[in-house]
């Protein structure tokens, strides 16, 4: 495998709280990786530090093999790994188009190209209709679409996806998956936590399974789904830490 | 699917532009270019536009911060006072124009304000607006006991004759209601062209979600940088403009808080981060302060406050985004009983 994400033995303490702790694994080259875990197992968290939100108190991550362990979030995306947060964050004050078309000018310096190039996104992600809607009016669905249709506008060669089903009305689920197939099929990575854990492994070729932030899986979906490690951590038996 | 728009109009800095918003702008200009052939003997209508136009330039430029990029600032007198004082003291040390004086003033203002952002630009929301007034009363005070600018008593220009040459008009003051509207028209044209530009763009998403635009890979550091540099640096032009106006500077007339205030004032009321608002905000808020100078003589200076006052807490409570949001309410409203 010729990972182009690595983490490596990455640690996060909240005050008193460990909320990552030696955390590593690696992303192979246009994969989708699933994360999964319960409710503050540290999944935000960890996307959180491979973007250069969150500083952690150990370990490094590393980009096409490249260290960006304690560089900028800024100069992180621009290196071609974007996120999107848990909870969409549009520019309200701007329409669907005009947040896509600011994504698009971290490429070129010329709005009329961005402009153009946007629109082309937003059909990807099924938001043709909206292009001039005020973002502020956009349901939960729309806004999980947006977010992706902003970060894929920058042109990344790794997406993190924090929850894009999280909110998504069950009948636009399907939708949903195609899109992030299609997404991968132009050669992009993604890395994808997610809740619904029945959807997720019918796309992710990997996962890793997280609780109390310690990785307690990392493999195929099926052997994942079965490790009782992973059924305990959802039941909440703190064994499954040890 | 939509079909892939052409754009076959006009476009201006990558977006479209109706031909007949380029008509209006202009005849607009060009009409206020003539209005002077009609104020022969009216001192105080020429004085009055052109301290309107002057005040829309500085209203437009502490928009460029305050409202396309969301950081107000309550402390941008000191820009416009480090211009009076740059062009000043390099015209009476140093003997320099005041024209090159100008761009001097300019460089130094937008140099004060990359230098003050760095560390104020880490400051969120209300802590930022402190220390923009702290870091401003501060250079006040310095100003006010520095024997180098005059201290309390400032800086007098010596008198030279009438000219452009000289930057300085006597009995006829109409040249600087022409430098004032020429700066406002090419700032105008500037921020519109800021607006549509990717500059713009940033901007406005970083008034709206730093973290957000940060996690796309947009340094907003940078970016704010840019609009305090723009910002400051034509505030320093005005504060050329002033001195060659007045021909005496000191701190409490031209590095005052007061000046902060009636600044960031013009913009929220006529429409914090649209092109027109600084405009109309000018327009409304000069001629109710000049008409009250005048009226009420000696104490005209305090009524005018009250009255903004009075207009602040009646916009705020019933039209928060200025005029230019009541007006395109009010069109919406009208577009709506046409239909
Ligand atoms: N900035 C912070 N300061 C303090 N504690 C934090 C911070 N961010 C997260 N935490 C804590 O760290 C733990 C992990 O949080 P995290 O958001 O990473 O979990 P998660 O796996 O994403 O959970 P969820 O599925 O609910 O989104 C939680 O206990 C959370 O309360
Ligand atoms: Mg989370």
């Amino acid at each position: 495998m010729n990972p182009i994400l690595r983490v490596e033995n990455v640690s996060v303490r909240f005050g008193g709280l460990q909320a990552l702790g030696d955390v590593s694994f690696a992303v192979a080259n246009n994969e989708i990786l699933g994360v999964v875990g319960p409710n503050g197992a540290g999944k935000s968290t960890l996307f959180g530090v491979i973007c250069g939100d969150v500083h952690p108190d150990a370990g490094s991550t590393l980009l096409a093999g490249k260290s960006i362990t304690g560089k900028s979030s800024d100069e992180i995306a621009r290196s071609g790994l974007v996120r999107t947060f848990q909870t969409p964050r549009p520019f309200t004050t701007m329409t669907f188009l005009e947040n896509v078309t600011l994504a698009a000018l971290t490429k070129t310096n010329d709005v009329a190209i961005a402009r153009e190039r946007a629109r082309l996104v937003l059909d990807q992600v099924g938001l043709s209709d909206c292009c001039d809607r005020p973002s502020s009016g956009a349901s939960t669905g729309q806004r999980k679409r947006l977010d992706i249709a902003r970060a894929l506008g920058t042109e990344p060669s790794v997406l993190l996806l924090d929850e894009p089903l999280g909110g998504v009305d069950p009948g636009s689920i399907a939708d949903m998956l195609a899109l992030l197939k299609r997404i991968r099929d132009r050669g992009v990575t993604l890395v994808v936590i997610e809740h619904n854990l029945e959807a997720l492994t019918g796309i992710a070729d990997r996962l890793i399974a997280m609780t109390l932030g310690k990785k307690i899986a990392d493999g195929a979906p099926k052997d994942v789904m079965s490790d009782d490690r992973l059924v305990r951590a959802y039941l909440g038996d703190d064994d499954a830490a040890a | 699917m939509s079909a892939p728009s052409v754009n076959k109009g006009l476009t201006f800095a990558g977006s479209p532009i109706k031909l007949r918003n380029i008509v209006l702008f202009f005849a607009g200009v060009g009409i206020l270019y003539l209005i002077p052939q009609f104020l022969d003997g009216k001192p105080f209508e020429l004085r009055l536009l052109t301290v309107i136009f002057l005040y829309a330039v500085m209203g437009q430029s502490w928009n460029i911060l305050g409202g396309y990029a969301g950081q107000i600032s309550i402390g941008h007198a000191m820009f416009f006072g480090l211009g009076a004082y740059t062009s000043t003291i390099a015209f009476l040390n140093f003997g320099v124009n005041p024209w090159i004086g100008g761009l001097l003033a300019v460089a130094v203002s937008a140099l004060a304000g990359v230098l003050i952002g760095i560390p104020c630009f880490r400051l969120r929301s209300h802590y930022f607006v402190i220390a923009t007034l702290v870091v401003a009363e501060s250079i006040f005070l310095i100003f006010s006991e520095w024997s180098f600018v005059g201290a309390a008593i400032g800086l007098e220009l010596p008198i030279r004759p009438s000219g452009w040459e000289n930057f300085q008009f006597h009995r006829n003051k109409i040249p600087y209601y022409y430098i004032a509207l020429t700066m406002l028209v090419v700032v105008t044209i500037f921020v519109i062209w800021m607006e549509r530009s990717k500059i713009g763009f940033v901007l406005k998403g970083i008034r709206d979600d730093e973290d957000a635009v940060r996690s796309l890979g947009f340094s907003p550091l940078r970016y704010k940088l840019i609009a305090m540099a723009f910002s400051a640096g034509i505030l320093g032009f005005c504060g050329t403009f002033y001195a060659q106006y007045v021909l005496l500077i000191e701190p409490p007339t031209v590095l005052f808080a007061s000046i902060s205030v009636i600044v960031a004032l013009i913009p929220i009321f006529g429409g914090i981060g649209t092109v027109a608002g600084p405009i109309i905000g000018s327009v409304i808020l000069l001629t109710i302060s000049e008409y009250s100078r005048v009226h009420f003589s000696g104490s005209g200076r305090n009524v005018d406050l009250l009255i903004y006052g009075a207009l602040i807490m009646v916009f705020a409570a019933y039209c928060p985004g200025g005029v230019m949001s009541m007006i395109s309410s009010l069109r919406a409203r009208f577009r709506k009983g046409a239909v």
